[in-house]
């Protein structure tokens, strides 16, 4: 049986632990700040979170580029070469157009080798959403299903998969347009901190608007308590966009209302930081079927 | 004057001398506050209330047509808490009256009756020593001595006597009243209404001529060539109304044969025609193509102490105009009506997705009718109405009542910082109503609002003591402050309210002549001493105070 390899992209904020724990590789984004492009690593070689959070704060505008033609190619390419299968794990199409690039390269790709298989899943979540969806694939893999069965499984257990996530403003992402809301949702609105889920479609969905940053902490805890499913068996994932002491706040308040095996904490990387804004903090977890 | 039947005319003529005599006496009741605060005045809007009435009256003998026209009048212009309560007081006059031609002064002491116990009614909980107990102790004390050969003035002198003994009494039954030195405000302005009608019956002499006479010409629009032009055909004539002083000098006044003057009227193709006599006026009210020779007829036997004649196509143009405009509204599910003072606050509430933004709420507080004309520019199955003010939730009260073209939801926001919260934790895009007022519940609940403004006296409230001009500042509606520095009367007011070290937003509109500086350094004290807050400033340019202050 030939091997499979996943790889997953910038957006899933998985540290190079965790790559190296479950056998990950990812295919790079890039993120400009003022007009100067560096790729969207993961570990961070050019610049530190801290500065380009600092730049979002002084007003830079920081774009995005997904992931490139000749990225694709060049990765994908290397696993084909060493007679592997792909499973590429891909932010949400809602989000980026990586998911469907990913997959016309992989059909050019393949009428070069025959016998290999490609398959491009759309996460339909970013962030560790993403992450934990392509550490689940991973465990699949090691579990010795077929290419087959574990997109199958993948792509069913993707709505499970609930994002909780408080921003400081919504500012960064009516500038991006990155998130699903009404127009009006958008006011000026001081003080209010909106409550962003990542949907059935793999949108950044703006659920509610709660009062004051404490009390949106509290929210985001209280929904995990809500939503989760056998939290004792499962590490769930509490991430920031340069907020430590808010994803601290975070991991407390869930702590006092649930027991879970463990929590993976991490920076949301430049990419998702870049339209959700810093002082974003965010949960992860798999629980009950997505409603919305 | 002994009066022993009463009839359109004599009332008309009685409801205008109190208008007269609360306008001599305006300032006056305007400054019966009990809070040194300068909000909406008393004197102004029990004034602008009647006036409505007034304005809007049908001249005519009988006297249930006349004070039914009068009450529905006053209910429209209905300002302030005592305005609405005035209103409801004429309303059960109306009732008690709107089936006679004339009255006795027995069914009219049972029409100050109705009065009462109908203003009662429109309070939800009624207080004791205002104008609420003035006008029931009133006529419960004189009830019983009415005879039926009475005469109106000895009934109103005996009403009059025991409102003002009430009215004095009034401090001894409500606290604030006591602590201000003042009597009730409301119940002032119904005694002096009250008044007048007995100046009147007395022969006295009142200035009744109210400024901007008769309906429609206070807003007198521009005409649009599409309205009326070289091509127009007039279809509708000219509505013209006139008052005439006979004059002895052209004919003999008490001669004068109304009915040959309506007959003339009638020669001449006028419709419409309302005419009265009494004594030496003439009012005269005519539908007609031709008003020149109405003056002209007119002029043979007097001169004109009034006229007007109003271009009755272009009336219905405009009418029609506004009526189609509404239609072509877009329809709403939900649509928004709030009441703000201050070119920042309005804009804001613009932005937030507010439909109609009613300028007012503090010294001019919003009338009824004004509630009810934002209702109809709307084409919406549900209004949500957000007041700025506990004097004017009322009103808005009284037009969710009248207003039958959708369901008005009066929410009961007592300042802009509420109104704002409220606004701001809704969804503008949710066509539930149910669910949007739980948002807006949700929005409100637990905001304290803190505002600073000027004394308008010297007083002491509470055990605080406040000089002329200075800032104070008042906690929800205490008052619990005050600092010759505005900042410093705020940080005082903020350090009062409870859990303040818990709460986590406070949000500061700063007020129209406060500079920049001055709402830095207030943000920056604030943020220093309470470093859970989120604190920021909103340009408001709201008048009267200089920092409203959203906490929770």
């Amino acid at each position: 049986m030939r091997q499979i390899a996943i790889l997953t992209d910038s957006t899933s904020d998985i540290s190079k632990d965790l790559r190296e724990q479950y056998g990950l590789d990812y295919l790079k984004m890039a993120v400009t700040v003022d007009g100067k492009e560096y790729p969207a690593s993961l570990d961070y070689e050019q610049y530190t979170p801290a500065w380009i959070y600092g730049e979002m704060r002084k007003g830079t505008r920081v774009k995005t580029v997904q992931v490139t033609v000749e990225e694709f190619t060049k990765k994908f390419t290397e696993y084909l070469e060493k007679g592997m299968d792909i499973i590429y794990v891909a932010c949400s199409s809602a989000l980026s157009g990586s998911y469907n690039t990913g997959r016309v390269v992989a059909e050019e790709l393949l009428a070069n080798y025959p016998d290999a298989k490609i398959a491009c899943v759309d996460a339909r979540n970013s962030s560790m959403g993403e992450g934990l969806l392509a550490i689940e694939a991973s465990e699949l893999v090691k579990a010795g299903k077929t290419l087959e069965e574990v997109v199958a499984t993948l792509e069913n257990d993707r709505d499970y998969y609930h994002q909780w996530c408080a921003t400081e403003t919504l500012t960064y992402l009516a500038r991006a347009g990155r998130v699903s809301a009404g127009k009006a949702f958008f006011g000026n609105m001081f003080g209010m901190k909106p409550i962003l889920i990542s949907n059935l479609k793999g949108e950044n969905y703006a659920i509610k608007k709660v009062r004051g940053r404490k009390t949106s902490i509290d929210e985001l805890a209280t929904e995990l308590a809500n939503n989760i499913v056998d939290p004792e068996n499962q590490t769930i994932a509490v991430l920031h966009a340069d907020d430590e002491e808010a994803a601290n706040m975070l991991k407390e308040a869930i702590l006092a209302k649930v027991k879970v095996k463990g929590i993976y904490t991490g920076i949301i990387g430049p990419i998702i930081g870049a339209s959700v804004g810093p002082g974003t903090v965010v949960t992860y977890f798999k629980g009950k079927k997505l409603a919305l | 004057m002994e009066i022993k039947i009463m009839d359109g005319a004599l009332l008309s003529d009685m409801f205008k001398a109190g208008l007269a005599n609360l306008r001599t006496q305006e300032q006056t009741i305007n400054e019966l506050n009990v809070f040194p605060v300068p909000d909406g005045d008393t004197g102004s809007n029990m004034r602008m209330t009647i006036e409505n009435g007034v304005k809007s009256a049908v001249e005519t003998k009988n006297i249930g047509e006349y004070v039914t026209s009068f009450a529905r009048g006053v209910l429209l212009g209905a300002r302030g808490n005592s305005g609405v309560i005035t209103s409801q007081f004429f309303k059960g006059i109306s009732l008690v009256l709107k089936e006679l031609e004339t009255a006795t002064i027995r069914q009219f002491a049972d029409a100050l009756v109705e009065g009462y116990k109908v203003a009662y009614k429109a309070v939800v909980t009624p207080t004791e020593g205002t104008i609420l107990t003035v006008c029931r102790e009133a006529i419960e004390l004189t009830y019983d001595k009415v005879t039926d050969d009475m005469d109106l003035e000895s009934l109103l002198k005996m009403w009059i006597i025991q409102a003002k003994k009430s009215l004095e009494e009034t401090p001894e039954k409500l606290a604030v009243l006591k602590e201000a030195g003042v009597v009730d405000s409301g119940g002032a302005g119904l005694v002096t209404i009250f008044e007048g009608f007995l100046k009147f019956l007395g022969g006295e002499i009142l200035d009744t001529e109210i400024e901007s006479t008769g309906h429609g010409t206070s807003q007198v629009k521009p005409v649009s060539k599409e309205i009326f032009n070289a091509d127009s055909v007039m279809t509708f004539g000219y509505c013209t109304e006139f008052i005439l002083q006979l004059l002895n000098s052209k004919c003999d006044p008490a001669e004068f044969d109304i009915d040959e003057f309506v007959k003339f009227l009638e020669s001449i193709g006028g419709n419409s025609i309302v005419a009265l006599k009494d004594e030496d006026i003439v009012k005269i009210h005519v539908h007609t193509f031709e008003p020149w020779r109405v003056f002209q007829k007119a002029q043979q036997y007097g001169e004109l102490v009034t006229l007007k004649a109003e271009n009755m196509d272009i009336q219905n143009a405009q009418t029609e105009a506004e009526k189609k405009a509404k239609k072509q509204k877009e329809h709403k599910a939900i649509a928004y009506v709030a009441v703000c003072q201050g070119e920042g606050i309005i804009n804001l509430y613009k932005d937030l997705g507010c439909d109609v933004v009613v300028n007012g709420g503090q010294t001019m507080n919003t009338s009824t009718e004004e509630f009810v004309e934002a209702f109809k520019t709307l084409n919406a199955d549900n209004i949500i109405v957000f007041p700025n003010n506990k004097n004017i939730v009322m009103a808005a009260e009284q037009a969710r009542d009248i207003y039958k073209d959708a369901n008005i939801h009066v929410i009961k926001t007592g300042s802009v910082a509420q109104g704002y919260f409220a606004f701001s934790m809704m969804d503008v895009d949710e066509t539930d109503v149910d669910a949007q007022l739980e948002n807006i519940m949700a929005g409100i609940e637990n905001v304290t609002t803190v505002s600073t403004t000027r004394s308008i006296r010297d007083t002491s409230v509470n055990g605080v003591v406040c000089k002329e001009n200075e800032p104070i500042s008042i906690v929800n509606h205490t008052l619990v402050a005050s600092d010759s520095s505005a900042v410093n009367s705020t940080m005082k007011a903020i350090a009062t309210v409870e859990d303040i070290e818990e709460k986590e937003v406070i949000v500061i509109f700063k007020g129209q002549g406060v500079s920049e500086e001055v709402a830095q350094e207030l943000q920056d004290a604030i943020g220093a001493k309470y470093p859970c807050a989120e604190v920021g400033v909103i340009d408001g340019q709201q008048d009267v105070y200089d920092f409203i202050l959203g906490i929770c």
